[in-house]
């Protein structure tokens, strides 16, 4: 398949991209802006109620994907 | 096609396509009362810098209830897709470039509708480099690699859908071969 428009894949420019090493500090970071967008979501779910509900899904969706990981049932 | 790496699927196959084309504009008139605000940072910083913002509809199931009444109309077409996961409006501002990855083998493929197209925008899946068209979908599997910039002079704004793929369409996953803690959390992280 060739691309259209005669469009190549650009070379990224510095600072576009964090290639910070592998440390507990940036896995930490990672996860933190994980949090504060999960939060910013959960803020606009709309009710105490839809947010209760949401997350016991969530928590649900965590744990069914870690058992899909580990192989222990079938990811349908 | 089952057993073998499809990089973009025929859109045409997919019956919600034509329902979101034709309402595209309808979409779009939407997505033009929103403010940058309502828009948030995509967590994944280290793949693209800035200037990669979203806003969710749908996330992994769970309706966004107050984002949802900012686009009525949109919304009303996402929940007609059968499978429908995850949607929202994904913002690409000038000079972002989102580096390569994978999404998680979750039986999903990805929708794109153009809604706001620079030149100078395209999206590689595999070694396939395609540009958004306004109006027009894009499906391809997430789990491929991919990439997205944008080298033009405004905001490219796609609406994108992810979706349970139909039976027999997608490659069989392969099994994943860690275990323990570390892939517990295995599943977010992006390759």
């Amino acid at each position: 398949m060739k691309p259209v428009n005669n469009q190549t894949v650009p070379e990224r420019t510095c600072g576009q991209v964090n290639d910070e090493p592998y440390s507990l500090r940036r896995e930490i970071g990672r996860g933190w802006a994980w949090v504060t967008f999960v939060w910013h979501m959960l803020t606009r779910l709309g009710g105490l109620r839809a947010t209760i509900r949401s997350l016991v899904f969530l928590v649900t969706l965590l744990i069914k994907r870690t058992l899909v990981t580990w192989g222990w049932i079938a990811n349908r | 096609m089952a057993g073998s790496t499809k990089l973009y699927y025929d859109a045409g196959q997919f019956e919600f396509v034509a329902q979101l084309e034709t309402h595209w504009q309808t979409i779009r008139q939407e997505l033009e009362h929103l403010g940058d605000g309502d828009f948030i940072a995509w967590p994944e910083k280290y793949l693209y810098g800035q200037g990669w913002d979203i806003f969710g509809l749908y996330a992994f199931g769970i309706k966004v209830g107050a984002n949802c009444k900012l686009c009525p109309e949109t919304t009303r077409l996402v929940e007609q897709i059968p499978g429908l996961v995850s949607a929202g409006f994904s913002s690409l501002k000038p000079g972002t470039h989102i580096a390569p990855h994978t999404g998680y083998p979750d039986g999903l493929l990805r929708c794109h509708l153009g809604l706001i197209v620079p030149d100078g925008s395209a999206l590689r899946v595999g070694e396939a480099v395609r540009s958004w068209r306004e109006g027009c979908c894009l499906v391809f599997d997430d789990a491929t690699e991919h990439e997205a910039w944008n080298r033009g002079s405004f905001t490219r704004i796609v609406l994108l859908l992810d979706f349970k793929a139909p039976a027999g369409l997608l490659s069989v996953p392969v099994k994943p071969e860690s275990k323990g803690l570390a892939a517990l959390f295995g599943f977010l992280k992006k390759k």
